[in-house]
């Protein structure tokens, strides 16, 4: 198949720095939908830092389980919108709380991993 | 719940149940059909009664109380657009314990409403020390409340511990989309 063929060549680059290539805070934080501010408080990295330095090495951990679960959640909603929708959405799995304050807690990003996780069996709890 | 020498000690004295030909259910995205009657999804992450490393198949025994617990993730005004697949499973089990025995309940110093409260995902649980204990000591499946489905059980199997001839397999009788 010729490369030029490939559709949507860009997509690599969708949450990658193309200068470092290394995962960027602010391309993650457009994909949940939400400030930097916000994705700075679900991780240990202060926000002057990630402002500073979005593909900050110590921030690669946190993003890549972003990310991850990103893609998890990807095969089983039918689009971004719908997954942005859900982080907003009260479910029962949290006692009527929804995906983004589990972000919120301690540790939340490795929870929400978890989370996401579980819908490869979503029957565990 | 009492510490995990009492509840050893507990578990150990309970006469094991054994059941022949149980019908359960459990309902997974189709996209994941090829590991639905195996365990791995637990086994990485832990969950309710297992801890992570612990190989446990989460089942229901009725079909709604599996479709709460699959469609737990969601709001009721929100569509599932994947499609999912419904599962039943026969198990012969021959050392059950039933965890919703109220007197079991009571003898391992817990309560219906610690065995069900919220869990977060890949945070440490009571609920996961007792299933550990149980799979530990031998016992090849545990009865439960729901935490999704008031008043209804589930069925929580450790296939590592049941007889070969009587290991777990797989019937696939439906396919459906859930919307």
């Amino acid at each position: 198949m010729p490369l030029q063929s490939i559709q949507d060549p860009i997509w690599v680059h969708e949450v990658h720095n193309p200068g470092s290539n290394r995962l960027d805070a602010r391309f993650v934080a457009d994909l949940f939908g939400v400030t930097l501010t916000e994705l700075a408080s679900w991780t240990d990295i202060s926000y002057e830092t990630l402002k500073k330095s979005p593909d900050s090495v110590s921030a690669q951990r946190s993003l890549q389980q972003l990310v991850h679960s990103w893609e998890i959640l990807m095969t089983v909603f039918p689009d971004y919108a719908t997954i942005r929708n859900w982080l907003h959405h009260p479910i029962r799995r949290l006692r009527g709380r929804t995906p983004l304050w589990l972000l919120q807690q301690e540790d939340g990003v490795n929870s929400f991993e978890g989370l996401a996780e579980e819908f490869v069996d979503p029957t565990t709890d | 719940m009492h510490d995990a020498t009492t509840l050893k000690a507990v578990l150990q004295k309970v006469p094991p149940l054994s059941r022949k030909s149980v019908l359960v259910t459990r309902f997974v995205f189709e996209v994941y059909r090829l590991s639905a009657a195996s365990p791995v999804g637990a086994l990485v992450n832990g969950g309710r009664y297992n801890s992570p490393g612990t190989q446990a198949l989460y089942t229901s025994f009725g079909r709604a109380t599996a479709l709460a617990e699959f469609t737990q993730n969601f709001g009721d005004d929100q569509p599932i657009a994947v499609a999912s697949m419904l599962n039943i499973s026969i198990f012969q089990l021959q050392r059950l314990v039933d965890l919703t025995d109220p007197h079991l309940t009571a003898a391992l110093g817990t309560s219906v409403d610690e065995l069900t409260q919220l869990r977060l995902p890949r945070k440490p649980i009571a609920t996961q020390y007792l299933g550990d204990i149980a799979e530990n000591l031998g016992v090849d499946g545990l009865i439960v409340w729901s935490a999704q489905a008031a008043d209804q059980k589930n069925l929580v199997v450790f296939p590592q511990n049941c007889p070969a001839p009587t290991a777990p397999y797989l019937i696939v009788t439906k396919a459906a989309r859930v919307v």
